[in-house]
């Protein structure tokens, strides 16, 4: 019975496959003319026709004259199957036909371990010249399959079948040449097999440079890539590559890498960010600038359009899912970079800009068009207190005390509600985290709460006293001592300092410093002493306190203790550092100005006559 | 299709509304629907005017509350399991269940620009929903929330693998923005979903926005210029019900989800798992480390709801997250320890019974149904100021080890007030409130057998007790409030009262049956009874007065009561006085006389004496029947409706012989005659002026034949016979006598026998004195009788009309062979009436006493036999006078009248020369 009806019904299935494709592919084709939204509705019904296309082949039993048919509409099914990310279902669906395949042909049902499963079946079907194209088809399937589950082992063990295939492929196409009507396949196997083997060698590539292993990542990735592979990839590939160099301690080659990676693809981020990296390594703030603006508006560009019609059959994306490689290539987002930026232009001369950076970065934080800039887990911004601060000692720095009153205003209204009467600090303070997050609220905030309150009074009594209002000067400073003074570090004998606990006393000396400037200016020259006395108590490191407290003493007579205290500061002059102190911790750079110059005449003439 | 739509449009309106009205929402039922199906969630949106309505299938239908009228249907290709209405409550979202979140915008529902006529097309519009309107193409979405409106964001949450995803969208063009993942912690989720689906519960993850209350209107509105309508996110959820929005007092905001959220006004998205946790989820924090999904408590059952009350100005001061099974954790701020000060939040959880199926927000508390009840929850610290901190209990873990079970226990009865019953059973679905102008408390419910019902709750039992009133209207509302207490007051004094009046007529009632059986026995037992031995009895005593010249009878009837029984008011005492035989008028009346005496209160043992006139002299024909009777009037005691009522019935009210609701009981029926009426004079002649008549001039009625009689003696003595004084005393003089035998009278009278006592005047007195004080004038004889103590055997008294009488007893012997000894008792007197009344009257008295006596004598049959054949003698020879008398009338000839009269007169005064003994 079958076998009469067999040739009719070949021609049949045959039909029906190849209408499904040629619908498939008119639609690819016609590009613009369909939205994306039809695209998935007929790749869904492509999906279920093939699938059922597929069963009623599958449900009279195999017979070589229909194998390999069906191992083409496996292959149509499966990819089907992929763009849908049916992903388990494909590869049963891929297993199974084999095995009826092997049945066909007389074969006996070879392990489910996929090296010998596939050396079985290229053994028996692949000797069958009709049917060596399609199993190597499905072979490329199956590739795709391990790549986008991360299955690389796979892969490396197959590595020699694999690399075959590209005549395999060919062949089989010139050995079904001759056939009548051939059932068609939706992406044809070379393109496929090209793809697969530019996403292999990323994948390999990223894999063994995440675990370590750099020297051996780098021949992976040197490996003759196809010129015809895409674009990003091809990007991907030379990034990927300039890590490896980087790591292994060439930044300069690594640069080069990078900019080969941004002319293939000028859309490729990552290189940027690293090529950032390596400007900061390197010290080249300039550089690292501009090409921090550059990633910016980048990454600020509107993301690419979706392709108009179907997306494709199998993107790239899905063939790559690998965390290591993700992580590699991972860029902060659009926010964090503008951060960068501002914060690199404040302290390098550019203020203006860096405070137009700033204020940019708050409105793109109020507004919620951030959130379709993407989130990013890798380098995050401050906490927003601390931003705010930022922002607005760039803006004292860039003279707009009003602007940076107003900033520090919304910190201290914000906060004021969730300052605690007083706060016991231990040292080291892991002892006392762990109780705080599980408070409802945020209890590990409440040093934070403290620090921000201060630090936005501390900013408000530097610009009155910009503003040369010293009244209100003192009273913010003041306010900011008093607030400073709730919290009690008990000291356990460490040695090193916990930041919070760094920046608490950094605040206090600054403060302090600030209220003893202050008083000079207010000809309270007793107080001031004691401020700037106590000012350097706290924080050893705060410089103009130093020489204040010379110019008061010397005011005050005390012209010895002055000279005592000069020489004291000269020699030591070794000025701690202030790496990653935030902006609004380092020394006010717009306050009263000393005349420092005739400070140091005086102390010296006077040293001099005292020594001689 | 069709069929449904028409169940959807026979709405009916049935108020159900209890007894307990303070207690009872009023239930008006708009539509029908499909029964939800179990395991499905079904839910109810407000929508301004529309409601939205989805029951698990594959319809969502948009319901108008104004026309009341389904006006629209929306098909969706898969089963419906949940939708959500956007911010600008411009679309609405929709999560199928194999296919993922569409979203339709509803004024495409609403074309309101074509003519009105249109609108009136019977059927709801029917729209299909295709693809084209996949939003979010993911089968696991779960929940979804949209925030700020089309320029913002959608939320979904999907469980994938294990995972909590939450993804999110852009609202404009359902770009995928991020997703953020969260690890499932009890993979129960489906089992338990299975197993609620009994119950109709549907576990799924329950979102909401919390929005800092000092935060501006959502900056995202600034980038959607289209919707005009657009409401600001901010504006108090109370107005936007079906938005699940809802702001926070800024302090509370900043200590749930940090100064960073507080900074930046970002909008919080909370969350409630189905295993119980709460989780929150910043909507624009980029930079904050840690994970972006925060669990903030575990409240180890499915969340039902996330919310806060909607009633006060400057943001709730509390988060409410409601359980499946109960448990209620509120979320307020509270003073920190002392250590540190300030502020921190702390948590109070209480409970209360659940199922939870569905909550929603009221001003001050919650309302939510455990499916067989709804409920109002009233939740405290809303109004008040923040709790304590020893009170409510400060969630840390380290915290929590030191403190005993008993102690959270504690604290979570005192934490919640008990919910207040809304008396509504089966609501799956709830949304509102709305508040219509006079601030009544309205809900929209959807039933478990899919019926839309707007529940309309009784005015202060708002969930939130009291409602807060402006201060102008607190003495308004006192007033109120006062004038109620006093309404029912009275109407409770009106019930006690009728309470009352219902005791007292059944005590009557009671009295009345017995009183009723009484007498009713009484007649049935016969009549045998003798007077004395009645328990109610009366008897009457005739007496003459003299008043303004006129002597007029009255009787007096005199009632005993000497039966257990009060005759109280309502009963009435009746005495009927007819006479006995009297000339039918033309009319055919019979004139008889009532009169009624109400009774006060007659005690057992006391008597009541009346007396009524029954005539003035000569008026009335005697003998009268006096008969006495009790009466007993329903109407007084029942009132006129309830009688009617009870009438109107018939047969019961027959039966007991109400006619026109009066008992009436007869007692005693008593005869006053000629005798009774007897003013006895004394047993001398009385003195008498001789020319005067003996007619009393001022009597107005005369007997005809006593008027034909005087004109006859004046005739008389015109005549001029000589000696008139005696002619006239003698000639004048009518006389009757009546013979009884003596030995009859000795027996029955109790007299002496002759032989032992002397003289027989002694029975002749007996007799006389027998026969007047039978009547009602016996005892005032005697009084007055003879002054020597000896019974005289001849009385004079004085009649009605005035005339004289003479009563004579006298001992007679009758018959010639065998002598027997008789009474003979002679009536005389100038009027013939006096005379035959008075006659009758004695003979009716003997009569009397001849049944008490009867068959005593046998003896006496000769001297029966003897006066018989006398008797016939005379009446031959009184025949043949009559007849002579008749004759020349006959014939013709012309006789005068005067001797025919003459003639009859004799024959009648011969007839009455009663020649028989009475033995």
């Amino acid at each position: 019975m079958s076998h009469v009806s067999a040739p009719c019904l070949l021609d049949r299935w045959t039909e029906e496959n190849n209408a499904i494709v040629d619908k498939w592919k008119q639609h690819r084709d016609r590009g613009d003319a369909v939205t994306r939204e039809q695209g998935l509705t007929l790749l869904k019904w492509c999906y279920v026709e093939s699938h059922k296309l597929l069963q009623k082949i599958q449900g009279v039993l195999a017979v070589p004259a229909h194998v390999q048919l069906e191992l083409t509409v496996v292959y149509n099914c499966c990819l089907f199957s992929f763009s849908q990310t049916q992903l388990t279902e494909a590869e049963h669906l891929l297993t199974h036909s084999l095995e009826r395949a092997l049945g066909a042909v007389g074969c006996d049902c070879p392990p489910p371990n996929p090296p010998v499963f596939w050396c079985t079946v290229l053994k028996s079907l692949g000797s069958t010249p009709s049917l060596r194209s399609c199993t190597l088809q499905l072979l490329c399937l199956h590739w795709a399959l391990w790549l986008s589950t991360c299955r690389l082992g796979h892969i490396q063990e197959l590595q020699e079948e694999l690399r075959s295939l590209s005549e395999g492929l060919g062949a089989g196409e010139v050995a079904v040449e001759g056939g009548a009507v051939r059932p068609a396949v939706l992406v044809h196997p070379r393109d496929l097999k090209d793809l697969l083997l530019i996403c292999t060698v990323i994948a390999q590539g990223a894999e063994l440079l995440c675990e370590g292993w750099c020297s051996e990542a780098l021949t992976v990735l040197q490996r003759d890539p196809s010129p015809l592979a895409p674009r990003d990839l091809l990007a991907q590939i030379h990034t990927l590559t300039g890590l490896c160099l980087s790591r292994t301690g060439r930044p300069h080659s690594a640069m080069q890498c990078y900019r080969k990676a941004l002319e293939t693809d000028v859309r490729c981020v990552c290189a940027l960010h690293q090529s950032i990296l390596v400007y900061r390594q390197l010290g080249n703030t300039q550089a690292e600038i501009q090409a921090l603006r550059l990633l910016h508006s980048v990454l600020m560009m509107p993301p690419d359009t979706q392709p108009a019609g179907a997306p494709p059959i199998i993107c790239p994306a899905s063939l790559l899912p690998g965390q290591s490689l993700s992580s590699l290539l991972s860029v902060p987002s659009p926010l964090s970079v503008l951060h960068s930026l501002a914060q690199k232009c404040v302290l390098h001369g550019s203020v203006s800009d860096g405070v137009e950076h700033y204020l940019d970065l708050l409105a793109a934080l109020q507004s919620d068009h951030q959130l379709s800039q993407g989130f990013s887990e890798a380098p995050s911004l401050p906490r927003l207190p601390e931003l705010y601060l930022e922002a607005g000692s760039s803006l004292l720095m860039a003279q707009r005390p009003a602007d940076c009153l107003a900033l520090c205003d919304e910190v201290i209204s914000t906060t004021l509600e969730l300052l605690p009467e007083r706060l016991l600090l231990e040292e080291p303070m892991e002892a006392s985290v762990p109780v705080s997050p599980d408070r409802l609220g945020l209890g590990q905030d409440r040093l934070g709460v403290v620090l921000w309150s201060g630090a936005a009074y501390l900013l408000q009594a530097h610009c009155y006293s910009h503003l040369k209002d010293w009244k209100q000067a003192v009273t913010h400073y003041t306010r900011c001592i008093n607030l400073l003074m709730k919290v009690c570090v008990k000291p356990k004998g460490c040695v090193k300092l916990e930041l919070g606990v760094r920046t608490l006393q950094r605040l206090k000396g600054l403060a302090l410093a600030g209220r003893g400037i202050s008083f000079t200016h207010r000809d309270q020259k007793r107080e001031s002493l004691r401020d700037l006395q106590l000012s350097l108590q706290a924080a050893p490191g705060c410089a103009s306190a130093g020489l204040w407290l010379t110019e008061v003493l010397w005011r005050l007579g005390r012209r010895q203790e002055a000279a005592a205290f000069w020489e004291k500061t000269q020699s030591s002059s070794t000025a701690p550092s202030f790496e990653g102190v935030p902006l609004y911790l380092l020394d006010p750079q717009t306050g009263p100005s000393l005349d420092l110059t005739d400070l140091r005449r005086r102390v010296e003439e006077f040293i001099n006559t005292r020594h001689s | 299709m069709e069929g449904y739509l028409l169940r959807a449009h026979d709405k009916r309106k049935e108020q159900v509304l209890s007894t307990m009205e303070a207690r009872c929402a009023v239930v008006e039922t708009w539509a029908e629907f499909e029964c939800p199906s179990p395991g499905t969630a079904a839910k109810v949106i407000l929508s301004g005017e529309d409601v939205l309505i989805c029951t698990g299938s594959d319809e969502v239908s948009v319901f108008n509350t104004q026309e009341l009228k389904l006006t629209a249907v929306l098909q969706f290709l898969s089963p419906v399991c949940h939708i959500v209405l956007s911010e600008d409550k411009q679309s609405v979202y929709a999560v199928c269940e194999s296919d993922g979140v569409y979203c339709v915008s509803l004024p495409t529902l609403h074309p309101r620009s074509p003519t009105p006529p249109a609108d009136h097309s019977p059927g709801p519009a029917l729209f299909k929903v295709s693809s084209n309107s996949l939003a979010a193409r993911d089968e696991g979405v779960c929940s979804l929330i949209e925030v700020g409106g089309s320029g913002g964001t959608l939320v979904t949450v999907s469980l994938r693998d294990a995972t909590w995803w939450f993804t999110l969208y852009k609202a404009a063009d359902h770009q995928k923005l991020t997703q953020f993942s969260l690890p499932v912690v009890s993979v129960g989720h489906h089992v338990e979903s299975e197993e609620d689906g009994a119950a109709g519960l549907v576990m799924r993850p329950v979102l909401a926005c919390v929005y800092s209350s000092d935060a501006p209107p959502s900056s995202s509105s600034s980038s959607s210029s289209s919707t005009t309508t657009k409401l600001p996110p901010l504006s108090s959820s109370s107005s936007s019900p079906g938005i699940k929005h809802f702001l926070l007092e800024p302090l509370l905001f900043k200590l749930l989800f940090g100064v960073d959220a507080a900074l930046i006004n970002s909008p919080m998205i909370l969350c409630g798992l189905p295993d119980g946790r709460l989780c929150s989820l910043p909507l624009l924090l980029p930079g904050r480390p840690g994970p972006h999904v925060r669990v903030l408590h575990s409240m180890e059952q499915p969340i039902t709801f996330i919310g806060t009350t909607t009633g006060t100005h400057d943001g709730p001061k509390c988060l409410v997250a409601v359980g499946q099974w109960g448990r209620v954790v509120l979320v307020r701020t509270c003073e920190g320890g002392p250590e540190e000060g300030g502020k921190v939040a702390a948590l109070t959880e209480g409970c209360v019974s659940g199922p939870v199926v569905c909550v929603c927000a009221g001003m001050e508390g919650l309302y939510y149904s455990t499916g067989s009840d709804l409920l109002a929850l009233d939740l405290p610290g809303v109004r008040e100021a923040s709790p304590k901190p020893e009170e409510s209990l400060v969630v840390g873990h380290g915290e929590r080890q030191g403190q005993g079970q008993a102690m959270v226990r504690h604290r979570e009865s005192a934490a919640l007030q008990s919910p207040v019953s809304l008396n509504v059973c089966r609501v799956i679905a709830l949304a509102g409130p709305s508040h219509n102008a006079s601030g009544i408390v309205q809900l929209v419910a959807l039933s478990l057998r899919g019926r839309l019902q707007r529940l309309t709750l009784p005015k202060g039992t708002e969930a939130g007790g009291v409602p807060r009133l402006p201060l102008s209207q607190v003495g308004q509302r006192v007033r109120d409030l006062l004038a109620a207490i006093g309404d029912v007051c009275e109407r409770a004094s009106v019930l006690k009262s009728t309470i009352q009046s219902k005791n007292h007529s059944l005590r009557h009632l009671n009295q009345v049956l017995n009183v009723c059986c009484l007498l009713l026995a009484n007649q049935n037992s016969g009549e045998q009874l003798p007077v004395s031995n009645k328990p109610i009895r009366c008897h009457v005593v005739a007496k003459w007065s003299r008043l303004l010249q006129r002597d007029s009878l009255n009787l007096t009837c005199v009632l005993d009561n000497s039966s257990p029984y009060v005759l109280e008011r309502n009963w009435t005492f009746c005495v009927r006085v007819r006479p006995l035989s009297y000339p039918h008028p033309a009319g055919g009346d019979i004139t008889s006389q009532t009169f009624s005496f109400p009774f006060q209160k007659l005690e057992p043992g006391g008597r009541m004496e009346v007396s009524l006139p029954l005539t003035t002299a000569g008026d009335t024909s005697f003998p009268v029947t006096v008969s006495c009777s009790l009466t007993y009037s329903l109407q007084s005691l029942l009132g006129s409706e309830e009688l009617s009522r009870l009438l109107a019935n018939g047969e019961p009210a027959s039966r007991l012989g109400l006619e026109g609701g009066w008992v009436s009981l007869a007692l005693d029926t008593l005869t006053v005659d000629w005798l009774d009426t007897l003013q006895v004079t004394g047993t001398t002649p009385p003195h008498r002026d001789p020319n005067r008549p003996s007619v009393s001039p001022d009597t107005v009625s005369m007997d005809i034949v006593e008027a034909f009689l005087s004109t006859r003696r004046i005739r008389a003595s015109g005549r001029g016979d000589g000696g008139e004084g005696t002619v006239a005393s003698d000639g004048g003089l009518f006389s009757a006598s009546i013979k009884v035998s003596t030995e009859l009278l000795r027996g029955t009278l109790g007299l002496e026998p002759p032989g032992s006592a002397g003289p027989s005047q002694g029975v002749c007195g007996s007799v006389l004195g027998w026969l007047l004080s039978q009547g009602p004038g016996g005892e005032d004889w005697r009084s007055r009788g003879d002054k020597g103590g000896q019974e005289s055997s001849v009385v004079y008294a004085r009649c009605l009309g005035r005339h004289t009488v003479k009563l004579t007893a006298k001992e007679v012997t009758v018959g010639d062979t065998s002598v027997k000894e008789a009474v003979e008792v002679q009536v005389q007197c100038s009027s013939m009436a006096a005379v035959c009344g008075l006659h009758h009257a004695v003979l009716s008295r003997v009569q009397a006493l001849l049944q008490g006596a009867a068959g005593t004598q046998e003896s006496s049959m000769g001297v029966q036999g003897l006066c018989l054949r006398q008797a016939l003698q005379r009446a031959q020879v009184l025949s043949e006078h009559l007849q002579e008398a008749r004759i020349p009338e006959a014939i013709g000839l012309g006789m005068t009248t005067g001797q025919t009269t003459k003639t009859l007169f004799s024959v009648y005064r011969q007839l009455r020369e009663n020649p028989l003994l009475i033995l």
